[in-house]
């Protein structure tokens, strides 16, 4: 415990040891004439973000992009041979690549859609209701829960045991109880409706949705609460319905929110690796960029590929980011 | 054989090969690595029996504390040195290995830090990279040794070649060889040609253990006949799935096209779709693949765990009848659980399928590298290959070495004493294949293509797309 | 001026204006009925899976791999051994888990503040501070969210252990001390750190930039500094959006397995890491990990509803508006 104390002491003194030193930059700079000044400024507020993000994100982000122009010869644990684009080329020409990205087109339109969706609507119906805090917090209980500990609890739901009397799945064990056979979940590999995503990976994704509809309720519902009873009232003074009035007043005013918790959700979603590693490890056509980004890196030890997948993810959301930023400045324009 | 497993899986490689010179060899033993001694046989046996903390074994008989252990004078020389170890190796097996090397601690004042982790194979690579290796990995796969190796950090040992050619034969020399050098000696082995049945339950319906691959076929069609379900099977393993398919697909290589062959597969001179693997795979998918044989049918093999509680309650419920699984799925029985033909549980040698080679075995083991070139750090990898260490931690149970010099008394278990057996009888010895290809064909391509093959994918579409893994 | 007040929420049917007719009225409050249901089979769907996780953790053992949870209720047996388990620190089956809560203790309270003090300064300057290429710097910031964690820990983790030294004709200089990483818990407070922080710029910066612009136009016109706009004005205005977004990180933070495990030193790995360790080491220990998953929950839970009325104020712009 005092060892704990000790610690946290020790965080404390050197946060405040940083940020007098910030402080210190910030009037010594004082006395630079005009411009000068504003720029140390700008520097002194902006300058300990770009370094870590510097040190952490940018460095690596680039590191990665030369990694993935070479290859490991010889099974060696870092690169060792320049190989032009052979990487993009092997990923593109791989059959499964065309899989595994559809796959992750499904997670980001399902895995999206339904978090934000079902935030949306928990936030704007909760807010009517009487118990609102209580909904609201059983929405939330998963995402204060580890990837750790969501893979164990999923496993209490999937499961099928070759003996039904011993089943401790709970969809199979229903299913069971109305009659039907119970299936291995996580193999069922077929569309149902044709285009649609197979089984398996709509069951993966309704994980995540657990999980990430907590924080776009959280976030939404704040939005919907900020929104001025005025605006409320004139619509409804104006005969809208409830759902009218939802759509044409409320929507529109928190939609620099919902693009935000939409962006959000989409980078998770292009992340998720950890809730495919705790299932089905890829396999059964569910592999998702991330995933195999991983898998290729460490267990395979392929790291020019798996650097190459990474690229991929970034080339692929950086025109999302930015179209979600524009379309968020044009929607606070208008609202 | 990947991740998990390999922690039971020392256990009992390293018995099998004790086994093989009795309890009299250790006097010739001393090697290198255990120089001290002789007196150290007969303290040994006594420490199996009872009291693990019990004296130093090594040097002397009795309670006097040893003078040295493995080479290394206890006049606490090391004190203040501290050692890390970092490997797969976790909770109860951990904490005998930890309490297995104690007594070297004490001898030489060292103290030694280990951290298992169950995703080892992934940080050693991370940590190694980031600059803040441990002193010392306990590496399961050959392949994974030569992967650090060519990083550069790994110190070589080309002075424990001999110490471990005496003790453990030349081709475990092999195994810690790259590009002539010698880096990691062995620090525990496993078996993996078993297959695990119910002896009472095989007594009670006149089953007998089969001798060929011909009779494991007509006897897994009479427990159909009769009823019941012959197999268990999984190969779920998180990342790793589908690594207990490759050991079918192994001993039935070696079994059936012999070592040569096996040799050449695993340096892709046998393509990995060539006609006979093919034909090898197709023997494994006519029992992994029959519907008929396996208890929760042939899909669920690749969704159930292979240490999963329903596989080793089933056996001993007589819900199914055999596993293949090598000697470190022992530590997945429920606790009280014995062991051996008069216990629960049993292996039988996996039935031999060419008669010209009979008494071919395959198996694993683990390695110790060492990242940090410091006196101390290298005493105590000598320690963990030592002689004396591998009598201590085989008293504590669960595990089993290549280390021929053990005394066999020491193993805590008869089931360990009855795999040791095994390994003396045996006439070939091979490393788990796909922990010496490639990592992508043997970590990657390999697990992949096989669950996809248990889930349905045909045989040539599996063989195939695995040697199109193969790195150019 | 004052912060914007927010009014209470409307009663259900306070919307429905007195004149419309009376087939829309009972439509409206029919869909408000179905809409509310719809809320609380939702909300209890959700809860179920862990609700199962809760009484799991109280079986024994053979119990739980055996059948299913919903069994205790027609066959009640009911156990502590499980979280004697994962709490005793020696024994065979021991787990030590107090020492590995300590440990995401030590690792997440300080990996919470940091990073939002240093979003908060920056996001500041993103969103009032004038100067060229600003737009540039925040999308440049945003699209680092995407940067895989995985690509970028082996990197960091080298410069923290190696530092950054320059060699320029036989003299070296330092331009990134090197950490200890084996026994220090700093790397894993700097890594959380650089990992947290586009996303914690990206929502405090949209939050800030929101604020009334003559309230802090009109600071400054009065000769206010940046530091003090920022320190009077805008840091008492943003606290809910700080609140919030404390809270996520915290749990973020606290539930993180992957940073914990690559740049913890061994002695110091999060609850995760053990957690993630008791999966399948051997066997399948079912029991002890419904236990252990379990006692990692509770903080984060615990922080969550005593700290939930700082959500209703919120995190984004939407809030503070109106």
């Amino acid at each position: 415990m005092g060892d704990l104390i000790a610690t946290f002491g020790t965080a404390l003194a050197g946060i405040a040891i940083f940020l007098l030193v910030l402080l210190g930059i910030y009037f010594v700079t004082g006395f630079l004439p005009g411009r000068s000044k504003e720029r140390s400024r700008v520097a002194v507020f902006l300058g300990p973000a770009l370094l870590f993000l510097l040190i952490g994100l940018l460095i690596p982000a680039i590191r990665t992009i030369f990694i993935s122009l070479y290859t490991n010869k010889g099974d060696a644990l870092d690169v060792n041979k320049f190989v032009g684009l052979s990487n993009y080329r092997k990923i593109f020409g791989d059959k499964a690549t065309r899989m595994v990205l559809l796959n992750n087109l499904w997670w980001v339109i399902l895995g999206t859609g339904f978090s934000v969706g079902v935030g949306l609507a928990v936030a704007r119906i909760a807010d009517q209701m009487k118990a609102e805090r209580v909904w609201k917090s059983l929405i939330f209980l998963p995402t204060a829960i580890s990837m750790v500990g969501a893979g164990i609890i999923w496993r209490f739901v999937y499961n099928k045991s070759p003996d039904p009397s011993h089943e401790f799945g709970l969809l199979n064990a229903v299913l069971t109880k109305v009659g039907a056979s119970p299936r291995i979940w996580l193999l069922q590999q077929q569309n149902y409706v044709a285009g649609a995503p197979h089984l398996n990976t709509v069951l993966l994704i309704v994980i995540f949705i657990w999980i990430q509809a907590g924080f776009c309720t959280t976030v939404l519902s704040a939005a919907v609460k900020g929104v001025p009873d005025s605006l409320k009232e004139a619509a409804s003074i104006d005969g809208a319905t409830d759902l009218q009035a939802f759509r044409k007043v409320t929507i529109p005013y928190i939609m620099p929110t919902i693009v935000a918790v939409s962006t959000t959700t989409i980078i998770a979603v292009l992340k998720v690796f950890d809730i495919i590693q705790s299932t089905t490890g890829g396999n059964f056509n569910t592999d998702v960029l991330a995933n195999e980004m991983y898998d290729k890196t460490y267990p395979q030890n392929q790291p020019g590929y798996g650097a190459a997948l990474a690229v991929i993810i970034f080339v692929v959301v950086v025109p999302v980011v930015i179209v979600n930023l524009r379309s968020q400045r044009r929607a606070r324009e208008i609202a | 054989m990947k991740h998990r497993m390999r922690v039971a899986g020392l256990v009992a490689a390293t018995a099998l090969m004790a086994a093989a010179c009795g309890s009299d060899s250790k006097s010739a033993t001393s090697s290198t690595a255990a120089p001290v001694t002789t007196a150290a046989a007969g303290a040994a046996t006594t420490v199996a029996g009872t009291d693990t903390t019990a004296a130093g074994s090594a040097t002397t008989a009795g309670g006097a504390a040893p003078t040295s252990l493995a080479g290394h004078a206890c006049d606490g020389s090391l004190k203040g040195k501290t050692v890390t170890i970092t490997s797969s190796i976790r909770d109860t097996e951990a904490e005998k290995l930890v309490s297995s090397w104690k007594p070297f601690e004490d001898c030489t004042g060292v103290t030694i830090k280990h951290t298992g982790s169950a995703t080892f194979e992934d940080d050693i690579k991370t940590s190694v990279q980031g600059g803040n290796p441990p002193d010392l990995a306990i590496v399961p796969q050959p392949g994974l040794l030569a992967t650090l190796v060519k990083s550069g950090k790994v110190v070589a040992r080309d002075d424990l070649k001999d110490s471990v050619t005496t003790n453990n034969g030349s081709s475990w020399v092999g195994y810690g060889t790259v590009d002539g050098k010698f880096y990691a000696p062995p620090v525990g082995a496993n078996l993996k040609s078993l297959v695990w049945y119910n002896p009472a339950l095989f007594a009670s319906k006149g089953y007998t253990i089969p001798a060929s691959f011909a009779d494991l076929i007509t006897l897994s069609d009479k427990i159909v006949a009769d009823g019941g379900k012959p197999w268990c099977a999984g190969i779920e393993s998180g990342n790793a799935t589908g690594w207990p398919a490759t050991d079918w697909l192994e001993e039935v290589v070696l079994s059936n096209d012999g070592p040569q062959v096996y040799d050449d597969w695993i340096s892709n001179k046998v393509a990995f779709n060539d006609s006979k693997i093919a034909k090898d795979l197709d023997l494994v998918g006519s029992i992994l693949k029959n519907e008929k044989y396996i208890y929760g049918g042939v899909q669920s093999i690749a969704t159930t765990a292979f240490g999963d509680a329903t596989i080793a309650n089933g056996l001993i419920d007589g819900k199914c009848y055999m596993y293949q699984m090598a000697n470190f799925f022992s530590n997945n029985f429920p606790a009280g659980t014995t062991l051996g033909p008069d216990g629960k549980v049993s292996t039988f040698p996996f039935p031999t399928i060419n008669p010209a080679n009979a008494g071919a075995i395959e198996g694993g083991g683990e390695f110790v590298a060492a990242l940090r070139d410091a006196p101390e750090v290298l005493a105590v990898q000598d320690y963990t290959t030592s002689v004396d260490f591998a009598n201590r931690r085989a008293a504590l149970g669960g595990w089993f070495t290549s280390n021929k010099n053990i005394d066999v008394s020491a193993y805590a278990d008869p089931f360990e004493k009855g795999l040791a057996e095994q390994l003396k009888a045996a006439t070939v010895f091979r490393f788990d294949a796909s922990d010496l290809m490639p990592s992508a064909v043997g970590s990657g391509a390999e697990w992949k293509q096989l669950t996809a093959w248990i889930t349905g994918q045909s045989t040539k579409d599996t063989l195939d797309t695995i040697q199109a893994a193969w790195p150019s | 001026m004052a912060l914007p007040i927010i009014t209470p929420a409307s009663t259900p049917y306070e919307h429905l204006s007195k004149d419309a007719p009376l087939g829309k009225k009972l439509a409206a409050s029919l869909s408000t009925r179905i809409g509310r249901a719809a809320v609380i089979v939702v909300c209890l769907l959700w809860t179920v899976p862990t609700f199962g996780l809760l009484v799991s953790s109280f079986r024994p053992e053979n119990d739980i791999k055996t059948t299913g949870w919903w069994t205790f209720f027609t066959h009640p047996s009911v156990t502590l051994q499980n979280y004697r388990d994962v709490l005793s620190s020696s024994g065979g089956n021991a787990d030590n888990f107090g020492k590995y809560f300590l440990n995401t203790v030590r690792i997440t309270l300080p990996a919470t503040f940091i990073p939002i003090v240093i979003a908060a300064l920056a996001a500041y300057a993103l969103a009032w501070m004038s100067f060229k290429g600003r737009d540039w710097v925040f999308v440049g910031v945003v699209a680092l969210m995407v940067v895989p964690i995985q690509m970028a820990m082996v990197p960091l983790l080298r410069l923290l252990n190696l530092g950054g030294h320059l060699t320029i004709s036989g003299h070296t200089f330092t331009i990134f001390p090197n950490f200890d990483i084996n026994s220090s818990v700093v790397s894993v407070w700097i890594a959380h750190t650089c990992f947290a922080l586009p996303l914690a710029i990206f929502l405090l910066k949209n939050f800030i930039q929101a604020l009334p612009k003559d309230l802090i136009e009109a600071a400054r016109i009065d000769g206010a500094s940046h530091l003090t706009v920022f320190l009077k004005v805008v840091l008492p205005l943003a606290v809910p959006a700080l609140a919030s977004l404390a809270i996520f990180q915290f749990l973020w933070v606290w539930n993180d397995f992957l940073v914990g495990k690559v740049f913890g030193p061994s002695d110091l790995k999060p609850m995760t890491w053990k957690l993630n360790d008791l999966v399948g080491s051997k066997g399948q220990d079912w029991q002890r990990l419904t236990a252990g998953a379990f006692i990692s929950m509770v903080v984060p839970l615990g922080v969550f509803f005593s700290l939930q009325r700082y959500f209703v104020r919120g995190l984004t712009a939407g809030a503070v508006k109106g």
